[in-house]
């Protein structure tokens, strides 16, 4: 409930300015481009098997690798507007617990995903954006890795109603070449 | 999110090596008490009813009603809280979350705003601990969150005040007020 009364007294001021101004505005931005990706995600709600091969060095040891088996938990927000993940896998460097809050941004047609890290209880970084494009799901970030800004790419391919896969990689030579650094293939456990 | 994953590992590895103590070091450890359950009390189904102040220095009398839904649901067994909200009231229907996590090497609460309307989190997080009988959250401005200090009482309500202006508690200026009572345990389908 924190910033409840600021935010909701912002709110309740931006619902009647934006009630009149959005329709404007969008058109001014984007003409006829944007299409509603509000329901882009949903293939992603479950409870979910997920086998995991990460690469801790995806740009200086792009051949080690390390499996991880676990499950991941997706459940509704606001009736399916935002989708809260939980990740619970197993690895050789013990139990890992995180997880993602997925937000669809309406104005902007787009979804954040916003990466938790349990261990320590905070966000971790700044969000992964994107979008549905050409069959895929692809979101993007720019960050530190080992002190480079290095940009990040998350896709969802291949999906089913009964799997799926997730695929994040990084380049370090402004998206002309990615190497691998993180893949999870998902299979259904439950709806 | 990729950088983020793989740093956690990296983080993971080291962690088992050398212990998070380095991060305590300005700290006094016995002074920290295990606030990993102190926001139990939020779980469940709430009926809730705001009393907001759009304008509280300019404008103190002026408030405006809302009524609606509150529903907190733990995550990974507890050691997170997510907090969806739904209320109406003469401006429209409000729909919110908060995402609280827990530090357990701070020994800290974060509170972290979401609005379904921009899909965004907002802002810096507040960060808090459970003192004196109520749980307080600070950020850039104040906001103090007190319950029910009686098991029986604290068990089916609290009240979650936003005052503004001082980080004390006891001078702040009162900016909104919330009163989270339980209504009947119902499926989310049901609220939904």
């Amino acid at each position: 409930m924190k910033k409840l009364n600021v935010r909701g007294a912002a709110l309740l001021a931006c619902v009647a300015i934006s009630a009149l101004a959005s329709p404007a505005l969008s058109q001014t931005q984007a003409p006829a481009a944007l299409r509603d990706g509000s329901h882009d995600m949903d293939f992603n709600f479950g409870t979910w098997h997920t086998e995991i091969s990460r690469y801790p060095d995806p740009i200086a040891k792009p051949d080690e690798t390390v499996h991880l088996a676990g499950t991941v938990t997706v459940r509704p927000v606001w009736n399916g507007k935002a989708e809260m993940e939980e990740i619970e896998a197993d690895g050789p460097h013990g139990h890992w617990e995180g997880g993602t809050l997925f937000l669809y941004d309406p104005q902007a047609h787009q979804w954040s995903q916003n990466y938790i890290d349990v261990s320590v209880g905070r966000f971790d970084g700044p969000p992964t954006i994107g979008e549905y494009r050409d069959g895929d799901i692809e979101y993007f970030s720019q960050e530190d890795f080992h002190g480079r800004a290095t940009l990040i790419r998350g896709t969802w391919t291949d999906i089913t109603p009964d799997s799926h896969s997730y695929e994040e990689d990084f380049s370090n030579d402004g998206g002309r070449t990615w190497r691998p650094a993180f893949i999870a293939h998902l299979t259904r456990i439950a709806k | 999110m990729t950088t983020n994953i793989a740093l956690f590992f990296g983080c993971l590895a080291s962690a088992s090596s050398a212990p998070s103590a380095t991060a305590l070091s300005s700290f006094d450890e016995t002074h920290l008490r295990d606030g990993a359950h102190d926001m139990d009390f939020a779980i469940g189904t709430w009926r809730t009813e705001i009393t907001g102040f759009k304008d509280p220095f300019g404008r103190p009398d002026r408030a405006s009603h809302m009524s609606g839904i509150k529903t907190g649901r733990r995550l990974w067994n507890g050691k997170a809280v997510i907090e969806e909200i739904e209320a109406d009231g003469p401006n429209g229907h409000w729909e919110a979350a908060n995402l609280f996590l827990y530090d357990p090497v701070a020994h800290q609460w974060s509170q972290n705003y979401v609005d379904a309307d921009t899909g965004r989190i907002e802002g810096a997080p507040g960060v808090s601990e459970f003192r004196n009988g109520r749980f307080e959250f600070y950020w850039q401005a104040t906001s103090v969150a007190a319950r029910c200090r009686s098991a029986a009482h604290g068990a089916t309500s609290h009240l979650l005040r936003t005052p503004t202006g001082s980080i004390d508690p006891m001078t702040a200026a009162g900016l909104g007020t919330l009163r989270s009572l339980p209504t009947s345990p119902r499926s989310n389908e049901e609220i939904r």
